[in-house]
Parts: C-alpha cells; structure tokens; sequence
C-alpha cells in the first residue's frame, strides 16, 4: 500500500483463494493468493517483515503500512503473492477455493470454482 | 448487538468489541486491496465500543483516517476514522478476526469501480462507487 517494497513475480494468471482461520485473521477475510515462478525483491528489503506463522508456511508483510505480500508454504517452491498487491491482475481468475467448509457463513464468491475442504487440505499438503 | 472477541493470526492482538450491526462491508479502493490482497472486509464499530491489546502498529494513510495492522505477524486489524466530522472514531474492524466473521453478512461494497475482473462476492450487494463515495462521505468513510 504505501509502495516501500516492490517485487516481480511472475504468474500462470491464476490465483487461489484460502478461508483457513489463519488466513481470514490475516487478510480481513478471506487470502487470495497468485502461485508464482519466483519472486525478486526489487525495493524494500529491509521493510519485509518475513514470519513463521506454523509449522508448514511463512509469510510476508510491509512493516511499513502492514500490507500482506506473500504466503509461502514449505512444499511449495515458490511463494504465492498476495493478489491486491499485483500492479496487473487483469485477465487473472480464481483456480480454487482452500478450506472451503471454513467459509464465513456470509460471504462467498459470485462464480463457482474448484474447492477443497479443510480435510482434503490437510491430507493433500501435510502428507 | 452481541459483543464479539477476535485476535490476529499470531493471537498477540486481540480485539473486543461491540458492533453497530451485523453487516459486513468489503472497499476495494486501491489502499485497501493493496492492503489485504482484496478489499478490506470489515465490521463497523463506534469507538467507545472497542478495547485493543497487543502490538498494534498504525499508519495515518489519508487526511481521513488511519490503518492498523499487527506488528508481530501482518494481520490487518482496523481502518479508524481520525478526522472531525459524523464519523469521527467510527472503526471498520477486519471481519476475519472473529469467528464465523461474528456472524456477520456481506451486504454492500465501496469503491465498486476499482474492483478487479478477476472476482467479485455473491448476494444482493449494495454498490457505491469511487465518485459516490466521495461525494456522500466528502472522503473515504
Ligand atoms: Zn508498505
Ligand atoms: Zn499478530
């Protein structure tokens, strides 16, 4: 938000959407997050604040204005980037909703997209 | 209404509060998206109504208001309205916080012009616009 950290990152031009308790604290509601092919911190090193927030993913956020910029879980090879963040998200649509069973009963998405629940999760990236 | 009780991803914050209502509000103006990746989805809550403890940090982002976030770990906490005015201290508090988002429902959207193609939420939503908002809010509510 405040413009202090600056990446490139390069997407497939999907992004995911995660309602995992862990997420909704994070993001006010609801994660939606671009996987990329890598992330290059161009600007704002020294102001990413980078956190341990369990036992299989980190996260990163502007200590600045305390913008979320990017999840990353271990099994993955790359961080997904925070789709508000992106200068260009034109064109980009939602792959998947996570945790799809820890939806808020009152929000959801206006189209229908592939979904998990909090179970398949587990069982998918925790094994 | 009820009060409610919610804490930031890492629990070092916590927050109770009482709500105005049980409406929940997502503003996609370009602070807010960039700010928690899409949209601000918050929990309006007059000032009086609210304790906050833990490792707030606060940034003053316009002539309007402030944002806060949690220091420790990034979880966006609050957009609380600094400037004099009808909505002096009103707090539109992140929804995720709370369980179940209190118990709220998604029923209006501001900014709806900067809202990206790439989503948008279900229900009867009502939608004001960037010039719609300024101009009943003589700035960001
Ligand atoms: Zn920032
Ligand atoms: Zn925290």
């Amino acid at each position: 938000m405040c413009g202090a950290v600056r990446y490139e990152a390069e997407t497939d031009g999907r992004f995911s959407v995660c309602y995992c308790k862990m997420c909704q604290r994070w993001s006010s509601g609801v994660f939606m997050g671009a996987p990329t092919k890598g992330v290059r911190i161009t600007e704002g090193q020294d102001v990413l604040t980078r956190v341990r927030t369990s036992d299989w993913a980190s996260r990163g956020f502007c200590s600045k204005c305390g913008s979320n910029i990017y999840y990353h879980a271990d099994a993955q090879d790359h961080p997904s980037i925070a789709f508000g963040s992106l200068d260009d998200t034109s064109g980009m649509e939602p792959r998947i909703q996570f945790f799809f069973d820890k939806k808020p009963d009152g929000l959801g998405l206006d189209r229908e997209t592939k979904t998990m629940t909090e179970a398949e999760c587990v069982a998918h990236f925790a094994s | 209404m009820n009060q409610l009780n919610g804490q930031c991803l890492c629990g070092a914050c916590k927050i109770t509060m009482t709500p105005a209502s049980n409406e929940m509000h997502i503003c996609y103006c370009d602070m807010c998206r960039a700010w928690t990746g899409v949209g601000m989805m918050a929990i309006q809550a007059a000032g009086d109504s609210i304790t906050v403890e833990g490792p707030v940090k606060t940034r003053t982002t316009s002539e309007w208001a402030e944002r806060a976030w949690c220091d420790d770990c990034g979880s966006a906490l609050y957009y609380h309205v600094t400037a004099e005015g009808p909505y002096h201290d009103n707090y539109h508090v992140a929804s995720g916080l709370f369980p179940n988002a209190g118990g709220t429902k998604l029923v209006g959207e501001l900014f709806t012009d900067k809202r990206p193609s790439g989503y948008a939420f279900a229900g009867d939503l009502k939608g004001m616009t960037e010039a719609e908002v300024m101009a009943t809010f003589g700035g960001e509510p």
